[in-house]
Formats: structure tokens, sequence, C-alpha cells
């Protein structure tokens, strides 16, 4: 047997687990790559000229969308597609099972760096427990025994397979790297307290406490499997964090109590009337000269037609219904609402940190910003993370 | 070691996307049980590696084998593991999912 992290909450697996491991995540990257450029490239050449010849040229992602829901290619990426995310969850819930016990008596080991503070009475938002989100059976926060932390071990698990890697070792490319730009970008810039908001197992918490090793790190979710998962993920690799049961669209800090408030790939999964929760809380809770600090996906006003079309398959399909409607906002007067300042918005394109190394990354974020077909997508060619936020004044 | 069994099948219905029914479900069918043939292939790889390390002819001695009970149950109980994973989507759906609906808009 071997492990499949490098951290005590890590599973054993056999090799049976490995094969079918590698097996998912080969089919995923086939779906991702090769049917994904055979179902452009029967756009491209079939379906976008033959419209065009008609006089209703395919102008809009919906447009596109229904254009080629007929067509073989479509049906064909999206039934793979659909059944090997399915897969995915299926190939990581052996290992999980077998170790039920063991990684809930790993969780419950006292804490010596960072705490986990559980708010058993916190009502659940129903855009987490209305839908199998992801399509993972159970979502984030169902529980399958007392004190369970089966949800966030399912999750790690599951990005291993899904991601084939390119979230980094660790699952913590995003965070390092959108740390590593404020860094970088604002060198005089020194926060001492760090909020991460919807962390689920702290993946992307842990590089602030890395990046900004005299920062307090906080990590909030409303799931407490994830949680406790994430706690006891954090403590075995030595990183001081604190995780909080807490709903970001209100949040029990005091105002001005945070110089950053981060998140990753959590404002998609909210519908709209909880953005505007989330992003007024937010400001409150940020201290004045403190800065909001996300990844996202592109929003659509910036990416093309077709990339806005394949983006938004999620949202059809994925159990991601609030997606579509997030990328249609236009993201700078989403944080004027809540009280940003147009002048203090920010947005930025960048490469992954752990993937090009410091020097490539400090030019890269010199430059103007890229929209195409590797931003805010999984590519082993070389995915662009994008990033948006404001300053407090 | 648990012998729990974690929900493997998702709630809501799956995504029709060929006409005829039934097609996506078969397609994910031949997809695990790919997975599953997969796995197996790597595995007798890896056996026939090891063995001919200790100079074994794996192939000659596996006509020569005769099962024992032991070997008869365990075989039956991965046979119907690997059955209800490759027929996985065509039980019954989890519990139904709660509305939404008042969520979606503005």
């Amino acid at each position: 047997m071997s492990l499949s992290h490098d951290h005590e909450m890590a599973v054993s697996l056999t090799q049976q687990d490995r094969s079918r491991r590698a097996f998912v995540s080969t089919l995923r990257s086939h779906v991702l790559q090769r049917m994904s450029g055979d179902l452009r490239q029967h756009f491209e050449q079939a379906v976008e000229p033959e419209y065009a010849k008609s006089g209703s040229p395919l102008d809009t992602p919906e447009a596109i969308h229904e254009a080629l829901k007929g067509e073989f290619s479509f049906k064909a990426y999206s039934s793979v597609r659909t059944a090997a995310q399915e897969m995915v969850f299926d190939v990581v819930s052996d290992a999980v099972d077998r170790e039920l016990e063991v990684l809930n008596a790993k969780a419950a080991k006292p804490a010596k760096h960072g705490t986990l503070t559980l708010n058993p009475t916190l009502p659940l938002p129903k855009s987490v427990t209305g839908i199998d989100v992801h399509l993972s059976p159970g979502s984030y926060h169902a529980e399958h025994a007392e004190d369970d932390v089966t949800a966030g071990a399912v999750y790690d698990n599951s990005i291993d397979v899904f991601a084939f890697g390119q979230f980094g070792k660790r699952h913590n490319d995003i965070g390092t790297t959108l740390s590593n730009y404020l860094r970088l970008k604002y060198p005089d810039f020194a926060p001492s307290s760090i909020l991460d908001c919807g962390c689920t197992i702290g993946h992307n918490t842990l590089p602030w406490a890395e990046t900004y090793p005299a920062a307090e790190v906080t990590a909030i979710d409303v799931a407490a499997p994830v949680l406790r998962y994430g706690h006891a993920r954090a403590e075995s690799m030595g990183i001081a964090a604190h995780f909080k049961q807490m709903d970001a669209t209100a949040m029990d800090f005091d105002d001005a109590q945070f110089d950053v408030v981060f998140s990753s790939m959590f404002m998609h999964e909210l519908p709209l009337k909880h953005i505007h929760r989330y992003l007024k809380e937010a400001f409150r809770v940020l201290k004045p000269g403190g800065i909001l600090w996300q990844m996202e996906l592109p929003p659509m006003n910036a990416m093309p037609n077709y990339e806005n079309f394949y983006m938004n398959w999620d949202t059809s399909y994925n159990n991601e219904p609030y997606y579509g409607t997030f990328r249609k906002q236009d993201y700078r007067q989403l944080l004027l609402d809540a009280g940003f300042s147009a002048d203090d918005f920010i947005e930025a394109t960048m490469p992954r940190y752990t993937f090009v190394g410091e020097a490539a990354f400090q030019e890269a974020i010199q430059g103007t910003n890229t929209f195409d077909t590797l931003t805010g997508r999984m590519d082993p060619k070389g995915t662009r993370w994008y990033g948006f936020g404001a300053w407090k004044r | 070691m648990s012998t729990r069994r974690i929900p493997r099948k998702r709630r809501g219905q799956r995504h029709q996307f060929f006409e005829a029914d039934g097609v996506d479900e078969l397609l994910s069918c031949v997809l695990r049980l790919t997975s599953e043939m997969s796995a197996l292939s790597e595995r007798l790889y890896l056996a026939e590696r090891v063995l001919e390390g200790k100079g074994i002819d794996m192939a000659g001695e596996i006509e020569r084998y005769r099962l024992s009970e032991a070997d008869e149950a365990a075989l039956s109980h991965e046979r119907q593991r690997l059955i209800e994973t490759v027929l996985a989507q065509l039980g019954a759906s989890g519990t139904g999912t709660e509305s939404i609906e008042d969520d979606l808009g503005p």
C-alpha cells in the first residue's frame, strides 16, 4: 500500500485504488483535451459556417449551446464527461470507506498549532444542502458518523483524480498564486490577519500562512466535515490556521478585523443574492487599507463566446446552477454595490506560481491581462488563473 | 477496517444527452467496465513481473491450480462488487432534491 498524500490524513491506497484512480484521471484528461478539441473543431468547421451561411450567426454562448445540443460530438463529450465526473467520487470512496474510523480518530487528536471552532446550530444554506454540488454524492456537508470527516477526505482525494495534478501536489496552487501575487505586486503590504471564505479543506488557505508567516490565518466554511478534515490536515502539516464554521454571508467577526479577505472558486457556487450579502460582509470585516482578493472564473464580458459556452457547461450539467448568473455580472459593479470604490478595483490574470517559479511569475504579472482558452481552465499547456478584488480605503 | 459504504449515487436525475433512453447510462457502464478492466490488466502485469523475478512460470501454474472454498468465496465477493460498480447508474436514485428555485433569481 502507499499513501495518497504527504500528510497524516492521507488514506492508504491499494494497487487497485491506484489503478482505478489513474484510469479516471486519464479519462478526464482525454475528455477535457481530446474530446473537447473534437467538439471545438466540429463547431468551427461545420456548425458555425452553416449558421453563418443561413444568415443567423452564433454570436452568443447560449446560441452556441443550442446549436451544438443536437450534435453527436456535444452529446458524446457531455455524456462521457458526466460519467467521468461521477467516477471521480466513486473511485476515491473505497479507500475513504475503509479508513473511516482511522480518519475520524486522527481528526479528534488535540491540536498543537491552530484551532477548530464548530457551530452545530448554524443553518446550512440550500445552495449547499439542496443539491449534490459537482455531482458529489452527499455534497460537502453530509455526515456519516459522529464528528465525521468523510466529506473532507472524499474532497481531498477527489481533487487528485479530478485535477490530474494541475492544482499542485498539495492542491494549493490557487492560494499560492494569489498570495504571491499580492506579495510581489505590493511589497510594502504586510497583512497581519487573513481570512479565507468558503475554505472547504483549507488547501488554498494554508499557502497564505506560508507566504505571510507573520499573519494569523482564519478560514471559514458552513460545512463541518470539511472543516474537521481541513483542520486535522493543517495540524499534520504543522501549519497554524483557525478553522471556524461560519456563513460568509453573515459573519460573526467584528468590523475591520482583517487585512485580507480571500476566497477561491467560492462566489460562483452562491446564489446572486448571497453574493451581494457576502461582498457586503467582506467589506465590513476588512480593515481600512485591507484588500478583498479572490480567485474566480473569468467574467463573461472578458471572454470569447465559444469560451463562455464551454466554461458554462458546468452550470448546465455539473450541479453548479448559480455559476452562469455569476459570470454574467459586472464584477466591478458587484464590488461597488458592496461599498468599494471604482478606483480601488483590481483584476489580474496570472500563470500558476507553483508551476512557473518566481522569476517567470514576477515577469508575467507586470504584463497586461490575457483572456483566452487557457484563462480559468485546467490545461497542462499552462493554466492562467483570474483574480479580482478591491482595496478598502 | 470499516465496512461502511458511503453513497455512490448522487441525488436527482442524470442529464440525458442522447435522445434514446439508456444510451448515457450504457456509456457510463462501459466506462466503468473499462476502468475495471484497466485495473485488472495492470494487476496482472504486475503479478507477471513479480513472479518472473522469482523464476515462476505463471501461465502454467494457473492451469494447474485448484480453487479452494475460500478462493470461491473471495472471487464471488469480487464478482458482486464488479457488477455493483459497473451497473451503478442503473440503480435507484438517491433521495429527492430540495427546491432551490427561489435562489435562482436576482
